[in-house]
């Protein structure tokens, strides 16, 4: 049995591959994941727009210990990145040496395979950032 | 026999793309008890490029891709159809173009198609985007080699058995576009010096019998009738790229065409990256382009083992200077170098008996 | 709204129980709870449980448990707040008999873990946070915490070995408690040089896996008085969600959550922070223990450490906190643990000898933490 709900992440296509985002056309706030209702004024006038593709690393781990079918990446980094509007998105850090990494270093948006269902089920693309070259 | 398009096609943005992490030739050699110096020089590749354990000729595709638009400068949504020429596509069945054109947001009112003939899919790709564009039936046409090359531990393909990808957008001729494609010719016959059977991951060779017969006669046959054609000569191209399965095929056919090493060495990446199969050629010709001069012309001779070759005749234009520097470069891509062990390359490549797949 | 008082408590031993069943588990804290109230008619029941899906393959537990307790036909109902579901199940029996709808309520928690290995155990875990922007990264619950903590420690200056100060208080005061899973002593060093799971996390800034069962009798303040001489009196209780993505809020060190649970709770209890003589807080990973210190309104923000390290929240300090061994040593069967911490500070305000403190403190707080401040709820307690 496959692991995966497979629309469940074909319908974050937009987001893994293009980092679509929602702004509130109100106050201007940017939400990714994208919502359809506004935290800050309640505002359900939103727009569709995509997030920059560079930022710096705000916090990070090296995942020693990963969960299951992550295993093959071990010793992988993850992220938080701060975009270079502010927002902020999660991500693993992939071409580094996790040795090497550290807050504030600036990172781009690659596309990669995020999860990989087993020989026999699908591949998910997504994104993920690299120290910037 | 020759193919010229109607109206003329050009160049508008062209990318490439090589994984970071290289694996010498002494760490695969050591593992096997075979004398390292000995593929060196016979093979002329010290060193080829890894995917990582997160990336395969899709991931490749994409961030060729995009470095392609950049270049372009045009609107993804514009581009008319994409093809991804590969043989070691993530899937069997399931588009690779798909997810490419996904990616760049080229998505979904455009053609998208998969290609395999071994190491010439990717060249394929440009023709099939010249009569499309020539044509008028679509705008921009996006033509993609990549792989994520395979070959089996301890044969000797695993020596050179690479990961690369390179992009070529291209329109009908205009003031946007960097180079002129203005011939090109195809040349095949049925000769099985390399395949793999379908469900198999790892190809077979007829050793001595991929030479002759199969990469010279085809690359030769291609060149020499599409330069008869034009009325060319090996002096009047300031580059030329051949396919590059190792770097003495490439330089052994330069030398028996007429071209000099000069000529060749700036499209010839083989000894640092090894043979990046479908991406080896467009890899090359990014490499040249991004070094060309308006003016410029370059000969593009591909070879796909089954076996054929795609020649091209290509001349630089002005707008090459002005978009040279707007993404990475190759050279940029053969900087950024880490080096990795065999344990690390096959864990990567899930060669490992009992590993989850 | 009737004041609400606390008559029984019943608590396990949080172990690997691989000889009980999950029914068996939860029958054992259920008896021991109604023993200790006099064994009232239980008319309704809230039981805390995260993960039975999955540790389990057991849905519909609210009714295969309270069956197996004794109890006929009682209403009967699972909360889940992730692993704060044993507070939310608590307030939703304060919620219960406050209202007036029914006098005698059980609330309950339990986990049964051991089903799985680890790295199942990981991945179930691992449920819990935001399936396609943070599961899907590969990120697990400690990478989570590993996120907050290297961002704590670069904020605030504070060092690893500075946090490792939490693990091994609650090491330290676990000793004495004959629930608790890992009841020995441990040096910072070892803390710090464990196994890394997630950098700077190593394991043994973790809470341990286990399986635990506790249970809470409830009725309201003017019955309790007439069956028990100690009622305590649940006088405040605050519940708050947050994002369940980390990156939706605007600072990751913020968790507003606990925060806002808190100042409900004070709010309703008529107190604040400084009242507080004893509590029990929610440290899966030490740094949302020290997090939890500084939301509560205990320590000032970027100071918990610091006040470890003093010595103010030991057992013998000014506000001692985790006498139970915390999440750490007591251990975290994930939706008992709130249920554990509220029995527990009922235990320590009735001067029960199995957590006794040097006077018996007259108000005492316990806090659950869902994630990386998903949800958060506070219950304070009262001896009256
Ligand atoms: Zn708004």
């Amino acid at each position: 049995m496959s692991d995966l709900r497979v629309p469940k992440l074909w319908r974050e296509i937009p987001q893994h591959y293009r980092l679509e985002a929602s702004k509130c056309l109100t106050c201007g706030r940017i939400y990714f994941p994208p919502k359809t209702v506004c935290n800050n004024c309640k505002s359900k006038n939103f727009e569709k727009t995509l997030l920059p593709r560079k930022g710096v690393i705000e916090t990070f781990t090296i995942i020693r210990q990963a969960p299951s079918k992550y295993e093959l990446y071990v010793p992988y980094a993850v992220a938080v990145v701060k975009l270079e509007n502010g927002v902020k998105v999660l991500s693993q850090i992939t071409d580094c040496e996790p040795d090497k990494l550290q807050i504030g270093m600036p990172v781009e948006a690659v596309i990669r395979r995020l999860y990989d269902d087993g020989e026999n089920g699908v591949i998910h693309y997504g994104f993920k950032f690299r120290p910037v070259f | 026999m020759i193919m010229k398009p109607n109206h003329k096609v050009g160049i508008v943005g062209w990318g490439g793309y090589i994984p970071k992490y290289r694996l010498p030739v002494e760490n695969i050699s050591r593992i096997w008890g075979k004398d390292a110096e000995r593929y060196k020089e016979g093979l002329m590749i010290n060193e080829k490029a890894v995917a990582g354990p997160d990336e395969d000729t899709a991931t490749i595709a994409i961030e060729a891709a995009q470095n392609a638009l950049k270049r372009a400068q045009i609107d993804p949504k514009e581009i008319g159809a994409v093809f991804v020429g590969s043989e070691s596509k993530p899937y069997a069945v399931k588009p690779t173009g798909t997810i490419v054109a996904e990616a760049i947001g080229a998505t979904p009112n455009i053609l998208a198609a998969d290609l395999e003939f071994a190491c010439k899919a990717g060249t394929e790709g440009l023709q099939c985007c010249m009569g499309l564009v020539s044509s008028g039936m679509i705008k921009y046409g996006l033509a993609i080699g990549a792989d994520v090359a395979q070959g089996a531990p301890g044969d000797d393909l695993e020596f050179s058995a690479a990961s690369g990808g390179a992009a070529f957008i291209l329109s009908r001729d205009s003031e946007n576009c960097v180079a002129a494609i203005e011939a090109s010719y195809s040349y095949v016959t049925d000769t099985p010096d390399f395949w793999r059977r379908a469900e198999r991951p790892f190809p077979q060779h007829g050793e001595a019998f991929t030479g002759k017969p199969a990469y010279f006669h085809h690359i030769e046959s291609a060149a020499r009738n599409l330069m008869a054609e034009l009325d060319k000569k090996p002096s009047d191209f300031k580059y030329a790229v051949f396919h590059q399965p190792n770097g003495k095929f490439p330089i052994r056919v330069a030398k028996t065409l007429g071209f000099s090493t000069a000529q060749i060495a700036p499209g010839l990446l083989v000894p640092n990256i090894g043979n990046t199969y479908s991406a080896a050629v467009p890899l090359g010709l990014s490499a040249i382009l991004d070094i060309a001069s308006p003016g410029d012309e370059i000969l593009v001779v591909s070879y796909g083992s089954g076996a054929g070759s795609d020649a091209f005749y290509i001349v630089v234009k002005d707008a090459i200077e002005e978009k040279r520097d707007l993404c990475l470069k190759i050279k940029d891509y053969l900087t950024r170098r880490q080096q990795i062990g065999y344990k690390c390359y096959i864990k990567w490549r899930r060669h490992i008996i009992g590993q989850p797949k | 709204m009737r004041d609400v008082a606390i008559i029984g408590v019943g608590l396990t031993k949080v172990d690997m129980h691989f000889d009980k069943s999950i029914r068996e588990l939860f029958k054992e804290a259920v008896s021991k709870a109604l023993d200790d109230a006099f064994n009232p008619d239980i008319e309704s029941a809230y039981i805390g449980n995260m993960a039975a899906d999955e540790f389990n393959n057991q849905k519909n537990i609210s009714s295969l448990l309270i069956d197996f307790s004794g109890l006929n036909n009682i209403p009967s109902t699972r909360i889940e707040t992730g692993e704060s579901s044993g507070g939310s199940a608590l307030i939703a029996g304060f919620n219960d008999v406050a209202s007036g709808l029914h006098d005698f309520v059980l609330v309950g928690g339990v986990e049964k873990m051991s089903e799985v290995v680890s790295s199942e155990a990981e991945s179930i875990m691992s449920l819990g946070m935001f399936h396609e922007y943070e599961t899907i990264h590969g990120l697990s619950p400690e990478g989570a915490a590993a996120l907050v903590m290297r961002l704590y420690m670069h904020r605030y200056n504070v060092k690893e070995e500075d946090i490792a100060l939490l693990a091994q208080l609650d090491h330290k005061n676990a000793v004495n408690n004959p629930y608790a899973q890992l009841r020995f002593e441990v040096t910072v060093e070892s803390i710090i040089k464990a196994r890394p799971l997630a950098d700077p996390i190593t394991l043994m800034h973790c809470a341990p896996l286990g399986d635990g069962a506790a249970a809470l009798i409830l009725c309201p303040m003017d019955k309790a008085k007439k069956i028990t001489d100690n009622p305590i009196q649940i006088a405040g209780v605050g519940q708050a969600s947050d994002t369940l993505g980390l990156t939706q809020r605007d600072d990751l060190l913020d968790f507003k959550a606990i925060r806002l649970a808190a100042d409900k709770a004070y709010k309703m209890a008529g107190i604040e922070a400084k009242d507080i003589q004893v509590a029990e807080i929610f440290d899966s990973y030490t740094i949302y223990g020290l997090i939890a210190l500084e939301e509560l309104g205990l320590a000032n923000r970027g100071e918990a450490a610091a006040m470890l390290k003093n010595g103010y929240f030991s057992k013998d300090g000014v506000k001692p906190v985790n006498i139970s061994g915390g999440l750490k040593a007591r251990g975290h069967p994930i939706g008992a643990t709130g249920v554990y911490q509220s029995a527990e500070i009922a235990l320590m305000l009735r001067g029960d000898a199995q957590f006794k403190l040097d006077s018996t403190p007259e108000i005492g707080l316990a806090q659950t933490l869902s994630g990386a401040g998903v949800n958060s709820t506070v219950q304070i307690l009262r001896r009256v």
